[in-house]
């Protein structure tokens, strides 16, 4: 079944809106989901461990075949690879505490790890946000 | 120092998120504004707004479709069709290359946003 997402996103300069803002934007996927993922493997920062996003699968767990939208909302400071990004220190995006990455009519995958988040806090973050995505297209599917 | 607020509603199958709208505010002491075109081309190029040495926020969308590689990424970069948004707000981009864009749309694409930061 299909899910349609909205997004309106407004930025002011000063109690001005920002040229060109507000915008609108929808989208229709084959799934979308809200979640909150309570980070649970480690209270240190670790710049190189990172895990898969749950729900935006990847080519060895079930999910999203692609991912078009996602939003991600730390608690706690986070670096957060997309697209299959080859982790090296220092490297994926990183958003403190409190911030927000949001991505809206991108198309990432098929195959790698889509999207993925590192904690780079001394803390177990919780990770709050929605992806939505399509799943494998009718000519993806393996035959029996 | 000027003030941004970034304000995000979001609705997912025309139910309100929890917890949103998303208000974030913060004083910086530098903000473009900023709307440039980057040619189709078969490479990355470095996108413009200058003067910034670290990125705090990053709010942008485009005319066309491109891929966009953020804080000196060198592999697949993030694809966005027409009208894609990216959004990064409470980040730390200080990298000698803080977003390439590679436009191999066809079309001349208009990249138009805000970025907010600090000068060194």
């Amino acid at each position: 079944m299909a899910a349609g997402v909205k997004i309106v996103m407004e930025v002011e300069i000063d109690g001005d809106m920002a040229p060109g803002f507000p915008i609108v934007r929808r989208l229709v996927t084959d799934e979308a989901q809200a979640f909150t993922w309570p980070w649970a493997l480690n209270a240190t920062p670790d710049p190189l461990t990172y895990i898969e996003v749950p729900g935006s699968g990847s080519a060895a767990t079930p999910g999203m075949r692609r991912i078009n939208a996602f939003l991600l909302r730390p608690t706690d400071t986070v670096r957060v690879a997309v697209n299959g990004q080859i982790v090296i220190e220092g490297a994926p995006v990183m958003i403190e505490a409190g911030g927000m990455m949001l991505m809206f009519d991108g198309e990432l995958g098929p195959g790698g790890t889509m999207l993925s988040v590192a904690n780079m806090s001394n803390s177990l973050p919780t990770i709050e946000g929605f992806i939505a995505g399509k799943h494998l297209a009718a000519e993806e599917i393996p035959c029996p | 120092m000027p003030v941004v607020t970034v304000r995000l509603f979001a609705e997912l199958d025309g139910r309100p998120i929890e917890d949103l709208p998303l208000t974030h505010t913060w004083a910086a002491p530098s903000v473009r504004a900023f709307s440039f075109i980057v040619d189709d081309a078969a490479a990355y190029q470095l996108a413009e707004v200058t003067a910034l040495d670290t990125w705090l926020a990053l709010v942008f969308y485009t005319s066309q479709a491109i891929t966009v590689r953020l804080n000196g990424q060198n592999d697949a970069g993030i694809p966005l069709k027409a009208g894609g948004v990216i959004a990064i707000v409470g980040t730390r981009i200080d990298t000698y290359t803080p977003w390439t864009i590679l436009n191999n749309s066809g079309q001349r694409a208009i990249i138009r946003g805000v970025a907010l930061g600090s000068i060194h």
